[in-house]
């Protein structure tokens, strides 16, 4: 391999690159090896741009503000109260103040079954396609968790197991699909 | 094992389309922190940053039914991210920030000299990471546009190759020539600290 073409594969994939051509030239081309370690250093540093600016907290109350109209953002607001207020009248949990609730957009299935296949299947079915709709409404099973019957994107039902906690976060992201669902 | 529950970007916006304003407040929630990161590499003002990645929601938001699907959404925000930043940045050339740029040594091309006087540390010193950080920033800023904009979709935002080239239509081929002219110039100008 020619410099330049270490160059060319070193500048278009990154220094991770695993060929064993180009571990070779490296290993005996000191000069390409100059380049290697200027770019393995470089990459670092980017790696750094990307951490440190975030997007304030009170980042989507604008876009709220600015895009919907009246009654969108108080069929949002009343959505979240609502849902709160039916886990208190449920009297089957003590909502959680949102301090105490995780802050990730993100929450997770603890569990989940279904009738005529294996709990792998399903997992894996959950990880590469989308719940689709949700069918039925919860059914509290504990005050930590709760089952809902869903189908995922091909129709199918399954049933799923998820931390009740979440629920109550109205801004708890990606509960908050589920959570609009279930409360209407 | 836990399983993570997501719901996919397309997913999402057929839903929001449907009525479901959580789903857009998923996506918001999802790229919020990417944008505003990204603008802010672009135009190095905070406030303007998250003004721009602000108002590029609400851009998704107003047009979502024109998504059509037929590339990523991923895609679709950054090019409204990318234009809302280089009218930004056309905005601050016309307002004179040319002249800003000219006290700090950028020439006509709108590349600069990066200089690291004889008061800094040797290479020999090793510098801390928040003081790499502060030089790459002014390395990166003293890039022509057409490279920064290559180099901080692929680099710093971590974009394939083909996704940078169909947020700037450009071709695969040309982003590789200015990541690598990108690359090549940053070294340049940073090789006292690398």
């Amino acid at each position: 391999m020619s410099c330049r073409e270490f160059e060319e594969k070193l500048l278009d994939e990154g220094t991770n690159v695993q060929e064993a051509r180009v571990l070779s030239h490296l290993h005996e081309c000191s000069r390409c090896r100059g380049l290697y370690e200027d770019l393995a250093v470089l990459e670092k540093m980017n790696r750094s741009l990307r951490q440190g600016v975030k997007a304030p907290p009170d980042f989507y109350r604008k876009i709220a503000g600015s895009s919907m109209s009246g009654g969108d953002l108080a069929r949002l607001l009343l959505g979240g109260l609502a849902s709160v207020m039916l886990f208190v009248t449920s009297g089957a949990l003590v909502p959680t103040t949102s301090a105490e609730l995780p802050s990730s957009g993100e929450g997770e299935i603890v569990e989940s079954r279904r009738p005529d296949s294996s709990r792998d299947r399903v997992r894996n079915r959950f990880q590469r396609e989308d719940l689709h709709r949700w069918v039925k409404e919860d059914q509290p099973v504990s005050s930590s968790y709760v089952e809902l019957r869903v189908e995922d994107s091909s129709g199918t039902p399954v049933l799923v197991r998820v931390p009740r906690t979440v629920e109550v976060r109205t801004s708890n992201l990606h509960y908050g699909l589920y959570w609009q669902r279930v409360s209407h | 094992m836990a399983t993570t529950l997501t719901f996919a970007d397309n997913a999402l916006i057929v839903a929001y389309l449907k009525g479901d304003d959580y789903a857009f407040q998923i996506l918001v929630d999802r790229y919020q922190d990417r944008l505003v990161n990204y603008i802010y590499n672009l135009i190095r003002d905070y406030d303007q940053a998250v003004d721009l990645s602000q108002e590029t929601f609400i851009r998704v938001f107003r047009h979502a039914h024109r998504y059509k699907g037929n590339y990523k959404f991923s895609t679709w925000i950054y090019k409204i991210a990318t234009n809302l930043a280089l009218d930004e940045m056309r905005r601050r050339k016309r307002r004179g920030f040319f002249l800003t740029q000219r006290l700090f040594g950028i020439s006509e091309q709108g590349e600069m000299e990066l200089q690291i006087s004889d008061g800094r540390p040797s290479p020999e010193v090793h510098l801390g990471s928040k003081e790499k950080a502060r030089l790459l920033r002014i390395a990166i800023d003293s890039l022509p546009p057409r490279y920064r904009l290559v180099f901080v979709l692929k680099e710093v935002q971590e974009l394939s190759l083909e996704e940078t080239g169909n947020v700037l239509n450009l071709s695969v081929g040309t982003v590789k020539s200015r990541l690598h002219r990108a690359k090549r110039l940053l070294r340049d100008k940073l090789s006292r600290i690398l």
